[in-house]
């Protein structure tokens, strides 16, 4: 009998030996290949409606606004090729870079940029969901899933409920959870091979990145969980291999390349965001608890009506469950990991349920002390479920073609490889059917949630001059589109704004006394107000936008009036040019482009150095 | 607790013509959507400015009058149920949402989009248009403060 795909070794030339016209589709097959078609495919079942109406969408209130930021990025970017750092639409201005839950600075936006808004969000969505299948398979093959049972973990995974309610509940930036297997693989696997730590930092940086003011803290939390739980495993001894204690530091050593990865590529992000954050916590909600029940409903009972956290929110079904119980007990000590994701997950989503709860310990913690909504660690559960479901499969699609070989051989011993390939094509089959019978319950459910949400068409544009409005954030996206900007407005920290702000002026820029001259709009873009004065005394003229300390001007100087961004200038006539310019921006910048680098150029080295060890053994 | 180490699949011989087809058909695949996505019309842009017989979105000025004074007639009425907060941020926005939902509904009576009665409302504010009580709506809003579920 052959060993099984998973256990034996491949022969045939290695990458260094192919010329590089083979070798450079080689390695992008590596990186993508052919199953990115499926995951493509399915990811775009999932959401067809809105890809045959582009220009549809639920709007809920949540939609609304991650709409709005989307909008606002794009109209910086397409329409005024600026990089979108302030956001004037919203609340008299806030900054755009600086708000943890705007996907701004996400290579998203590329694609926002390429498409248009709605099409792009349609286009990014799929993306990411096709991102979260291969890492969910990817991660599902690393504790023993065979290529086809791993199938299950990519569409249990992706299709399970809560990605559902990202429609439902209109929050786009929750497809950040989709990267989740990325990060989870790159940890587990960093824990030998730094370099996929590095990776892992990588997917953890974009997670936080696309608006990431949920799915990043959530999975630093299960993450810095499962260190200890994790290091205790690997200070069980190994048969065949010397007992050393230091592998216990390998899950923390691994967790802080993939942090401190994320943070030098996320810098430009995140130094602004945590200087928001630090002048202005966000506000909270109430703590809230869930007992065994509730999580589990949310996981296995598909109610039509889930509400917010309601049963069926997190559906995965349960014969991805059953699956995935087969799979613990078939492969226990391969599986041990993702038990542990798995039972933490559970745990945490509990909330605060009692003093010892990990969450209510993890919300001790400074910076994670109104860490919120713990029913979300259901993402990683269903996570968790999908990829000890695909094991399971994996292990019954194994002991079929194993159970065939003995059945078959007995019966046809003369000819071996027909029966092998036979046995094979057995397995292969019960596996490709046993995937779809367990994955098809919560995607049809899933889908069929999604579309609930309904199709609603979204804003017409207008070509108007930039102005504030008094506008109102309940349809905050209509505003954008429209040019104008809304002063009703709502985040969930409290940025820096004015109640002096206008939204009935004759115009924009005005002088504090009138009756020192007159000043008119010359040229305006979302960073930059660039304005005509014509003053008989020195005089202030105001803007009406909030003020930020990142404001600038090249006559003049830059007051804060009544919390709004003006301009102090002598008498006689000006042309002044105030622009928005954040020195923490581009300090972000260099710092994660030297990361990057360093990254790029230490990665070669190592590749380098792994291809001559390869030569020199031959 | 050992993972499984990742296999060699780098030494596996790949046929040439599967190398290709694995970078050209998810190409094809996303291509495939984005000509499907651009096959849908985006909505048409809204004409907003203003004739020399102060006619807009095709109405004359007496019809936006109306339809503001349809809106702003309510405007004490909406502060008022936003009265149960305590938090002039609150108030404020559940008066908004008032506003949101009256506009959503008047979509249907006068066969307009939410564009463009949201311009004519800002029109009102903006030009000091009178309520049908005489008064004038506020040009200015609250500061953001979100509410934590107490207040």
């Amino acid at each position: 009998m052959r060993a099984s795909p998973i256990d034996r070794p491949e022969t045939g030339p290695a990458a260094w030996q192919l010329p590089w016209p083979i070798a450079a589709p080689w390695l992008l097959w590596r990186l993508i290949g052919v199953r990115w078609a499926l995951w493509l495919s399915g990811a775009a079942w999932f959401v067809w409606p809105r890809v045959v109406h582009p220009y549809q969408m639920s709007l809920a209130h949540d939609a609304s606004y991650f709409l709005h930021h989307a909008t606002a990025a794009w109209q910086s970017l397409r329409n005024y090729g600026e990089l979108p750092v302030w956001n004037p639409w919203y609340c008299g201005g806030i900054a755009q870079l600086g708000n943890v839950q705007d996907s701004a600075w996400s290579p998203s936006v590329l694609v926002l940029a390429a498409l248009g808004v709605e099409p792009g969000l349609v286009l990014v969505v799929v993306l990411f969901f096709a991102a979260g299948m291969e890492g969910a398979w990817r991660l599902a093959r690393t504790v023993g899933a065979t290529r086809v049972s791993a199938c299950a973990a990519a569409f249990g995974f992706v299709l399970s409920g809560r990605f559902a309610m990202i429609f439902v509940d209109g929050q786009s930036a929750f497809v950040g959870f989709a990267l989740a297997p990325w990060v989870l693989l790159g940890w587990l696997r960093g824990m030998d091979n730094r370099w996929a730590a590095v990776g892992g930092g990588v997917a953890m940086a974009l997670v936080f990145c696309e608006g990431g003011a949920v799915a990043t803290p959530l999975l630093g939390v299960l993450l810095a969980w499962a260190v200890p739980v994790l290091a205790v495993g690997r200070l069980l001894p190994r048969p065949g291999h010397p007992w050393r204690p230091r592998r216990a530091l390998d899950p923390l050593i691994s967790l802080a390349i993939v942090g401190l990865v994320a943070v030098g590529l996320a810098a430009p992000r995140l130094a602004v965001v945590a200087e928001s954050l630090a002048r202005f916590p966000r506000q909270w909600l109430s703590p809230s608890h869930y007992d065994l029940g509730q999580v589990a409903k949310m996981l296995f009972e598909p109610s039509a009506a889930g509400g917010y956290d309601g049963p069926g929110t997190a559906y995965v079904g349960l014969l991805l469950a059953g699956a995935a119980v087969w799979g613990v007990v078939r492969r226990p000590i391969k599986t041990l990991p993702m038990v542990a994701v798995l039972a933490l997950s559970i745990g945490l989503a509990l909330g605060q349920q009692g003093p010892w709860a990990p969450w209510s310990l993890t919300t001790h913690l400074p910076v994670l002390h109104n860490l919120r909504c713990p029913f979300r660690m259901a993402f990683f559960a269903a996570l968790g479920i999908a990829v000890l479901a695909a094991v399971g499969i994996g292990a019954a699609e194994r002991d079929l073609r194993a159970a065939g070989l003995w059945c078959l051989g007995r019966w046809r011993a003369a000819r071996p490889l027909r029966v092998e390939a036979l046995a094979r094509t057995m397995a292969t089959a019960f596996a490709l059917v046993a995937v779809g019978l367990v994955v098809r319950d919560p995607a049809l459910f899933s889908r069929a949630r999604a579309l609930e949400a309904g199709l609603k068409p979204t804003s017409r544009s207008a070509d108007e001059p930039f102005r504030q409005a008094v506008g109102n954030r309940w349809m905050s996206h209509l505003w954008t589109r429209l040019g104008v900007g809304t002063l009703g407005c709502f985040e969930e920290q409290p940025f820096a704004t004015t109640a002096a702000l206008r939204g009935d002026l004759a115009q924009e820029e005005y002088l504090t006394d009138p009756s020192a001259g007159r000043v008119r709009r010359l040229r305006w873009t979302p960073h930059s107000v660039t304005v005509r004065a014509e003053l008989e005394r020195p005089a202030t003229v105001r803007i009406n936008q909030n003020w930020h300390r990142a404001w600038t001007t090249d006559v003049g100087r830059i007051v804060r009036d009544d919390g709004l961004v003006a301009v102090a200038l002598p008498a006689g006539v000006h042309e002044v040019r105030v622009r928005f310019s954040d020195p923490w921006v581009w300090a972000g910048v260099w710092l994660s482009a030297t990361v990057a680098m360093a990254l790029a150029v230490f990665g070669a080295r190592a590749a380098l150095r792994g291809t001559a060890d390869q030569r020199a053994d031959g | 607790m050992a993972l499984a180490q990742p296999h060699a699949h780098w030494e596996r011989p790949v046929p040439r013509g599967w190398q290709w087809a694995s970078l050209l058909l998810p190409l094809a695949v996303v291509l495939a959507l984005i000509a499907r996505m651009h096959q849908a019309d985006p909505p048409p842009a809204i004409d907003a400015r203003t004739d020399a017989a102060d006619n807009r979105f095709g109405l004359p000025v007496e019809r936006r009058r109306a339809i503001y004074a349809e809106i702003a007639s309510h405007h004490d009425q909406w502060l008022a149920y936003g009265a149960r907060f305590a938090d002039p941020w609150s108030q404020h926005d559940d008066y908004a949402n008032h506003v949101s939902r009256h506009v959503h509904y008047l979509t249907g009576v006068h066969g307009l989009g939410h564009e463009v009665l949201f311009l004519i409302y800002d029109e009102g504010i903006r030009r000091h248009w009178p309520d049908p009580d005489g008064k004038v709506l506020p040009g200015h809003w609250v500061v953001l403060k979100p509410r934590t579920v107490e207040d």
